[in-house]
Parts: structure tokens; sequence; C-alpha cells
């Protein structure tokens, strides 16, 4: 499910390729997978800089039933969830943290996990794949994206242009993800690994996100601006009105957004993590999820 | 339990909160040095006696900040014993100043305590401190966050107060302190604001007028029905008062409390203390309550703090004279009348916020100053101020002269 060449420059490439799949999906096995090549790339001193990517069209289509359907299971309690889920941020922040230079190249799609993936490494590539979508769509199941997707969405966009991305959840082209700051590059589909490899090659991409960089502030209003207020006070009242108090999830991206803006990362993750813990057990979000892998499950029978 | 009781009162006129507002270059701190200044003069006060300064403040931030009634005593030239502490309970501050002045009497824990409140809306402008009720997804949601605006439209839509009521009630206030200014109503406690050279900024209210007139009022539009259709707050309040159907905007600049600068002092303490101070009582403190409510409606809770306040005095709605209810909104005066069955001739007598403003953190403050001057203007006995509080709270205290 995962192989890794390295290159004569000491770039190795992670190639994310499920066995007897179309698209890779995010569950335990390729989690504990990734966590050992991780830490064997970090600790290997003739690496010089990581490319994440996918030997399928897409990248990575998001966390898989197994896992989404495992934390709510009825043994496990919340506090369980919480460090479950938290698996997943902590490794996408070992990633972010290896010392080495990590950058995202994705062939298609990325959603869900897979974005929180990409946002992790320090440089992001797509390719003009026209069927491409990127995006962070676990508000349309109840959920929201706790493996730093609301945190580095934030971080990298601010908090006015990172609310309607995690609040509405919906999925972009690969221009749209550009244009609003999500990725770094769209290159032609045979270019993306040549164009990782110059990026890493020529330096352009720093090991350390710019979060890490002290007297990193968020790009945009600041969190304790009467900017800031208003807008949150705005978009409070325009989800409530919407969903008349009953969808808790856009309401605790609300809280991730408005509680993470104010805390270094790594106390944010947890937040983030938390919340989402609560979110993944009630009942709505896990009739949510079957009824969207049941979607899924329809859509592949029929083709 | 010694009795706590009223020696003085003294406020400022109230300013447009505006720049163009006649108190704009006064800084709060001069606002609120000119009240203690002027009540230490007029009673030839010891301010060694005075044990502590409780004031409202509702955003105690920047130039209005760091425990604002210490660095005015001590601006005013009072003794260095003399401490200061503020206070926020929104807009029921002054007159919560003033009950916590009084409970520190009342306890026997201090001799003498002034109350009060200070507001330069015009230099820190409301809501400049944020706060987590609107804008913590956790509080806002939670809560059901309306502005106040809504909550009053709310309660003209459920208890059928329309804009030609809600206009009437404001041009009343606006005749009624047009009146008490004509006939020297308010003389006892006004108190000059002057600038650097001494000549007076500012001797009356503002924004009182006179000529005020419903042909006139029904010419504004609606204050709050654009936030009521986006972000759609007129749908959170339903999700509490669904029966009240489509909420019909009544309020507007024109019947809602001014946004003004003031400021004002109230001196209370033992009979003892103002006996050694050549002080005579004017009225003794009967009783005072504070209370919430459910914070949508939000605006509901001074009849509830009222009732409280009575049964707390062993009274009746009927044993009290005259009412001062604050004038956030029309509806909200309104409300209160009808809930406690009072006759409209006996509240609000000399006019009220809508007619001369609302410097959030004195108004408490103010209008137990003026109902005290109308109890000894009229030979009347007891009176009982209240206002509406953010967050739907409600405070009342009862007076009664002596």
């Amino acid at each position: 499910m995962l192989r890794t060449e390295i290159d004569g420059d000491g770039i190795a490439i992670l190639v994310l390729d499920q066995p007897g799949r179309s698209v890779n999906t995010l569950g335990w096995e390729l989690v504990e997978a990734l966590e050992a090549e991780v830490d064997r790339l970090a600790a290997d001193g003739a690496v010089s800089g990581i490319i994440v990517t996918s030997g399928k069209s897409s990248f990575l289509a998001g966390a898989d039933l197994a896992i989404m359907n495992g934390l709510a299971a009825s043994d496990v309690t919340l506090p369980e969830a919480a460090r479950r889920i938290g698996r997943m941020g902590a490794l996408f922040r070992r990633l972010e943290t290896c010392g080495k230079p990590v950058v995202a190249a994705a062939p298609g799609t990325a959603l869900g996990a897979g974005l929180e993936l990409m946002l992790a490494c320090h440089h992001r590539l797509v390719t003009d794949n026209p069927k491409g979508l990127f995006g962070l769509p676990e508000v349309t199941l109840g959920i929201l994206p706790g493996a730093g997707g609301t945190q580095r969405v934030l971080r990298r966009l601010g908090i006015a242009a990172a609310l309607p991305i995690l609040v509405d959840g919906r999925p972009m082209s690969a221009a749209e993800a550009q244009a609003a700051g999500l990725t770094d590059a769209i290159v032609a589909a045979e270019n993306l690994i040549p164009a990782a490899k110059a990026a890493l090659r020529e330096g352009r991409v720093s090991p350390v996100a710019p979060w890490d960089v002290k007297g990193f502030r968020l790009p945009g209003i600041a969190p304790t601006s009467t900017a800031a207020g208003d807008l949150f006070a705005l978009w409070n009242a325009r989800v409530l009105a919407r969903t008349r108090g009953e969808d808790p999830a856009p309401r605790a991206i609300l809280s991730c957004v408005f509680e993470g803006a104010r805390l270094p990362l790594d106390k944010a993750l947890k937040v983030e993590r938390d919340y989402c813990a609560g979110l993944i057990q009630s009942p709505q979000a896990q009739d949510k999820i079957a009824a969207f892998f049941a979607r899924q499950a329809a859509k592949a029978a029929a083709v | 339990m010694p009795d706590a009781y009223i020696f003085d009162h003294v406020r400022t006129p109230r300013g447009r909160g505006k720049p163009d507002g006649a108190l704009h270059a006064a800084t709060p701190v001069h606002l609120a040095a000119t009240v203690l200044s002027a009540l230490r003069d007029r009673t030839a006060l010891d301010t060694a006696a005075v044990s502590d300064i409780v004031m409202g403040v509702v955003m105690p931030i920047g130039e209005q900040g760091q425990c604002l009634p210490r660095i005015a005593a001590l601006r005013a030239g009072y003794d260095d014993e003399v401490a200061g502490v503020q206070i926020n309970r929104f807009c029921g501050s002054g007159l919560e100043a003033v009950n916590m002045a009084s409970a520190k009497v009342m306890a026997g824990q201090a001799d003498m305590v002034i109350g009060g409140g200070c507001e330069s809306m015009s230099r820190i402008p409301i809501l400049s401190d944020g706060g987590a009720w609107s804008q913590d997804p956790d509080v806002a949601f939670a809560t059901r966050f309306v502005p106040q605006g809504i909550s009053a439209d709310l309660i003209a839509t459920k208890w059928g107060y329309d804009r030609a009521a809600v206009d009437a009630f404001a041009v009343e206030s606006h005749h009624r302190a047009a009146r008490a200014w004509a006939e020297g109503r308010f003389a006892r406690s006004i108190v000059p604001v002057t600038d650097h050279i001494g000549e007076v900024m500012l001797d009356r209210d503002e924004t009182v007028r006179g000529n005020s007139s419903v042909d006139d009022l029904a010419r504004l539009k609606p204050a709050f029905a654009a936030m009521g259709a986006d972000p759609g707050f007129d749908a959170i309040a339903r999700l509490r008062y669904p029966e009240v159907g489509e909420i019909a905007h009544v309020h507007h600049a024109g019947n809602s409390s001014g946004i003004v600068d003031g400021a004002a002092a109230v001196l209370i303490g033992t009979r003892e203390a103002g006996a050694a101070a050549g002080l005579r009582p004017r009225a003794r403190i009967r009783a005072f309550a504070e209370i919430g409510s459910e914070p949508t409606i939000m605006l509901t809770a001074p009849s509830f703090a009222a009732e409280k306040a009575l049964k707390r005095a062993g009274m009746r709605v009927t044993d009290i004279d005259l009412y001062e209810i604050n004038e956030a909104f029309a509806a909200v005066a309104l409300r209160f009348i009808d809930a406690l069955g009072l006759d409209p001739a006996q509240v609000n007598v000399n006019g009220g916020a809508i007619a001369m403003g609302h410097p959030l953190g004195a108004t408490g403050a103010m209008i137990l100053g003026t109902v005290l001057d109308e109890l000894e203007r009229t030979g009347k006995a007891t009176a009982l101020a209240t206002l509406c509080i953010g967050a739907g709270m409600g405070v009342a205290t009862i007076i009664e002269r002596v």
C-alpha cells in the first residue's frame, strides 16, 4: 500500500497505492505504514527531501468506513475516540516536523484526510486533471476535519477566507483550490513528479511550516480584532439560523476556528480532534456517514 | 443591620455620543472626576470618610479602563485612602454600583461609599470590548444570541406594541423631558461639565427634542429589520418563540435609547456617618434585587427584578409612588408598565433615555437620582428604579424618603 523510491539526489518518493482499489482511502493499516515510513525517512541522513504522491489517478479520498464506524463503536469512550483521531493528527504533524522538506504531489482528488495530509506538507502541487476535487467535505457528514484540517486552513488563509471553506465544505476544482491558496501550483500530469523534484532540488521548499516559525501571525484579520469578532458573530448567526441549531458540525467547526485562532498549533490540534470525537460519536453523524458509504458502494457496484 | 441612606446625588448632563457631541472632548476620567468633585464640594465632604467608590463602566478599556473610579478619585483630589472599583453589569451597572455601595454600608463594612457610573460612548464605542456572548460559537449557539434590537422587536411583537404605540411612547418621553427641563426639575442634580479653561461645555441634556412628533418618527426606517433577515436573527429568535411568527420591526433610533456621554455619583452611608459629616439623609435604600431571565428575549427582566425587590421589602406594586424604567427601547418600558399593571402617569415622569440618552455605565445612578428629585418635588415617599440588562438580566432598587 506504500512504496518508496529514493533517487540519486536523495529525494524519497513515497507512493500511496493500495492494491486492488481504484482510489486510496485512509485506514488504520495505512496510518501505521505511514508512521513507520515517515520515521524511517526522517532518520535516514541520505534523504534530502520527501515527495508524497499516489499510484492512482487520485491522491487520497479520505478516511475509510472502518475508521469512521470504529470511532463510534459502543466500547470506544469519547476520550478514546479523541486519542484515535489524534493518532492521525500526530502522523501528519510528525510529517510536518520531520526536519526534511516535504512536497505533496497529487495527481487528482484529495478530499478530507487526503487534503489534510497535503496541508501538512510544506509544498503542494496538483495536476490539471479535470476530475480532481479538493476540499474538506466532512461537515456534510456531520463531522469535521479532525487531523489538522481546520487549523492548517485557518493558518494558511486567515479567518475570513477559511470560514467558508471549512463551514460549507464544498469540494473545489484544482483551479479553485489554487485560487483559494490551498495549493502552490498546478502542473501538467506528466510533469508532476519532475516539478516536485525541481522544487526540492532548487531549495524552494522550507522544511519548517510558517506556523512553526517564531513570530508567526495569522494572515488577514487578527483573532482579537473587532473585525474578527464581528465576523464570528455574523457566521454564528447565519449558521444557527440556517441549521435551526440542529446540526452540531458547522457549529463545532466555527468553534475550532474561534478557539484555534487563539492557540499555538499543538493545543489547537487537540481542541479540533476533541470536537471531532464528539461529533463522530453522535447518531446523526453516524447516520450521515452510513448513508455516504452506502452511496459510494452503490456507485462502485454500478461501474 | 445598618440602613443605607442616600445623602446626595449629582449627574452630568448627557451629551450626544458622537464626535459632534458637546462632551466628546471630555475624557471619561474628566466626566467621572466632575461628579466626584461636585459631590464633595456641595456636601463639604471630608473625602477621607469615604471608604470606596463603586462605579459602573461598561466599556472599561483604553482611557476608560484601568479601574477608572480609583483614577478619577485621584484626579478629583480625593483622599489617597479612598479606594475605587469598576463594575460591569451591562446597562444595569450604574444602579448595581449604587446597590453594591449600599450593601457595603448595610453589611457594616463601610460607613460611607459612593456609587455611580461613567460612560463616554463617543470616545469608547459600545461593543468595543468584544466578549464571548456573540462571538464565541460555543456560547452564541447555546444561548441563542440575538442583538438587543431584535429582542426589543420580539417583545413588541409578542405583546402587540405596534409602531404607533412605540412611537407615541417615544414622543411622550421627549415631551416629558422637555417639560422637566423647562420647569427646572433636574436643577438640583445637574453638574455642568467644563473644559480646560473652566468654560461650560454642556449644562443641559443635549438630545431632548421638545417638538418631537409622531409624524416625524414615522419617517424613520426600522433599524433591525435588515439584521433580522440576514444573518437571520429573526429565525434565531423564533427558535425560542415560534408562536410570534414574523417579527414586527418597530424600533428605530427615535424610539430607542440615545447614545450619549455622561457620569453620575450617589453618596451613600449610615445615618451616623452622615451626621458626623453634617449631612441630612434624603432617602433610605429600602431594598434591591438583581435577577436573570431568558436571554433571547433578554429585556423583560425589569418586572421580575422589581417583583423580587418588592418582595424583599415586603411591599406591593401599589406601595410605590413613582417608577423609573430605563427606556432602552420603547417596548421595554411598555411591557414593564403592563407586566406590573402601572399607570403610565407614574412611570418616567420626567422622560427617560429615549429623550436624554443612556450612558451605559451611568444611567442606573442617573435615573435613581432623577426619581429621588421627583419624590422631593412632589412630596411623595417611595420609588422604584429598574433597568433591563444584556444577557437577560434585570436590576431594581427601592428608595423611600426619610
